[in-house]
């Protein structure tokens, strides 16, 4: 076991280097991507300060806690991107692209992570939330208390988590339909309440965004817990325990899933 | 199932569903039952080449799937150097090389030695193994300008050469190889083949080879599988197929001049023509029809001859007339 892994971590760390290779095969990609992140990162923290241009909050979020949320939403979307793979998969099934993966003796789930790892652009976004968070909490005052930090972060991680378990089971729906084109657009839609805050949203929203697609978990709870909003343990455990049965729940999930789906596997085109 | 046997297969099945032909625009989402494999069995010694031909859709691509433990069989057994492939997918990959004709093993954008590099450690490789097996492919297969250069600016060729190298790196001990001489020209081929050969020879590795390419079934392989509409039509030597199924002989025949084309005709009389007039003839001879000797004969007293030769059926004839038939 402790060599798989360790084979596991090693194919991950050359990944990566192929993946820094690639941008140095394609040197405009890397220089374009930092003007996109850069301009992302600008875009959103004018839109909070033209909303806020004559207000001064909404409910309980003031501007410092919506670009705080923002950074939160960076950090969170860049972790995300680690396991693009998953998103990509559908077209790997349909095309027959797997055959690759099962002949090789290598983890097939950790192979289709690995080869569509794009590093370079998930520290640009982690690297641009971490900044935000950093630059909100000095330019607005923000009492941050590291433990608070620290137990934010691992929420968001967690919750990352949900949501890429959540996407790989989406993903490995393709093994009978094919085209999950549809389901994976209704999945998409969602991704927009990660940047905004779904404390405010009606209840019956806010159940649906925290239990069920919890897009809460990965930006809005986060925040309120390094900003220092939730402070009490009993919610912060709440959370966690949310988070965790989640987690379990779309982790069984997908490993029903990808075992029935790779037995259904037809290899097509070749 | 017997362990010492490189490959035992019996009563494989492997199934899927199509969809039925349609005769109205609003009947859609109706299947049929359709088998790609249909019972086969065979078994398949240690360090055997054999190949695996037949007609397009006869189902030889499934059966490398399912032998390299890609695809998951309906019904029936499959054991390969003991393992069950997809099963034990990941201990079992070690053993095997596999190349799909249809699928880039490559990384596009990279210089072809990263690809390489990272077989090597996905095949757990040591440093001082990758670069003496490096080496050693190279020189046989001419990769030493190939190495640097990205992929995607590599011909299909020189692609095909450089997949070689990633699949044989890691020495397996049955190589898998789905139309692998797709696309490569005939110095390169000669290189392939005489590489596949010194393996064979060398290591004791087991080849099991689909083709279109009658050349590569007569240089490499002692043995022949011929599968049609996803049955085993014909499982036995080259030579036995030759002997047995080669219903015709083949006389080719280059003329300066003919003397007396009324004899010639006579000496043809139980031939097929295949080609005729001008300097060069070829005639089909069923092999039953009488003594060749008679036939050259009429041929040398009725031309000039300026070069004759008298041979069996083509290999590409008699698989032919087997996949016309359906079964030899």
């Amino acid at each position: 076991m402790i060599r798989y892994l360790r084979k596991h971590l090693k194919l991950y760390i050359r990944y990566i280097r192929l993946d820094f290779r690639i941008y140095q095969q394609y040197w405009s990609y890397l220089v374009s991507s930092f003007i996109q992140y850069v301009t992302f990162t600008v875009i959103s923290v004018v839109f909070w300060q033209a909303v806020f241009f004559n207000v001064t909050a909404i409910g309980d979020w003031d501007v410092s806690k919506l670009v705080m949320l923002s950074g939160m939403m960076f950090v969170g979307f860049g972790l995300y991107i680690h396991f693009w793979g998953f998103y990509n998969l559908p077209g790997k099934i349909r095309q027959g692209d797997l055959d690759l993966y099962l002949s090789r003796p290598l983890n097939p789930v950790a192979a289709i992570i690995f080869s569509e790892i794009n590093v370079v652009a998930a520290i640009s976004e982690m690297t641009t939330g971490l900044a935000v968070v950093a630059s909100a909490a000095i330019y607005y005052r923000i009492p941050i208390i590291l433990a608070n930090l620290a137990i934010g972060l691992g929420l968001l991680v967690l919750g990352d988590l949900v949501l890429v378990l959540m996407q790989g089971a989406i993903s490995c729906s393709a093994f009978w339909l094919g085209k999950t084109g549809i389901i994976q657009g209704m999945r998409d839609l969602l991704d927009d309440f990660e940047r905004f805050p779904i404390t405010l949203l009606p209840s019956g929203l806010r159940f649906f965004l925290t239990y069920i697609i919890p897009m809460a978990l990965v930006a809005t709870y986060p925040t309120l817990i390094v900003v220092g909003d939730i402070e009490a343990l009993q919610i912060t455990l709440q959370i966690a325990i949310i988070e965790l049965a989640l987690l379990l729940l779309w982790a069984v999930a997908f490993s029903k899933a990808w075992s029935a789906g790779i037995r259904r596997y037809g290899s097509f085109g070749g | 199932m017997c362990i010492m046997k490189a490959i035992a297969v019996k009563e494989l099945v492997k199934a899927y569903r199509r969809p039925k032909p349609k005769r109205h625009w609003y009947k859609w989402g109706q299947y049929e039952p359709f088998r790609a494999i249909d019972g086969i069995s065979f078994d398949i010694e240690r360090g055997e080449m054999v190949g695996y031909l037949g007609p397009n859709g006869a189902g030889k691509s499934t059966t490398i799937k399912l032998l390299t433990g890609i695809l998951t069989p309906t019904s029936g057994q499959v054991e390969v150097l003991g393992y069950v492939p997809y099963q034990q997918r990941y201990e079992y990959a070690y053993h095997i090389g596999v190349i799909l004709g249809q699928r880039e093993l490559l990384w596009w954008d990279l210089p072809v030695l990263d690809s390489l590099r990272l077989y090597a450690e996905i095949y757990e490789l040591t440093m001082e193994e990758f670069e003496n097996r490096l080496e050693l492919l190279s020189e046989v297969l001419g990769l030493e300008d190939l190495l640097y250069i990205p992929v995607r600016q590599l011909s299909l060729g020189q692609k095909k050469r450089c997949e070689f190298a990633a699949s044989l790196m890691h020495k397996p001990d049955i190589i898998f190889m789905d139309e692998p001489m797709i696309a490569l020209d005939v110095l390169v081929k000669e290189r392939i083949r005489k590489l596949i050969r010194d393996v064979n020879k060398l290591l004791g590795t087991t080849v099991f080879l689909t083709t279109h390419d009658m050349g590569d079934v007569e240089e490499l392989c002692d043995r022949v599988i011929i599968l049609n509409e996803g049955k085993v039509v014909y499982d036995g030597s080259l030579p036995r197929l030759k002997s047995k199924y080669a219903r015709w002989k083949t006389i080719e025949f280059e003329v300066s001049a003919i003397r007396d084309r009324s004899m010639l005709d006579r000496a043809l009389a139980s031939c097929e023509i295949v080609r005729a007039g001008g300097a060069n003839w070829e005639a089909r001879v069923p092999s039953d029809a009488g003594p060749i000797p008679q036939i050259v004969e009429g041929i040398l007293n009725s031309c000039a001859v300026v070069d004759l030769s008298v041979h069996t059926s083509k290999l590409e004839l008699i698989i032919a007339d087997i996949f016309r038939s359906g079964a030899p």
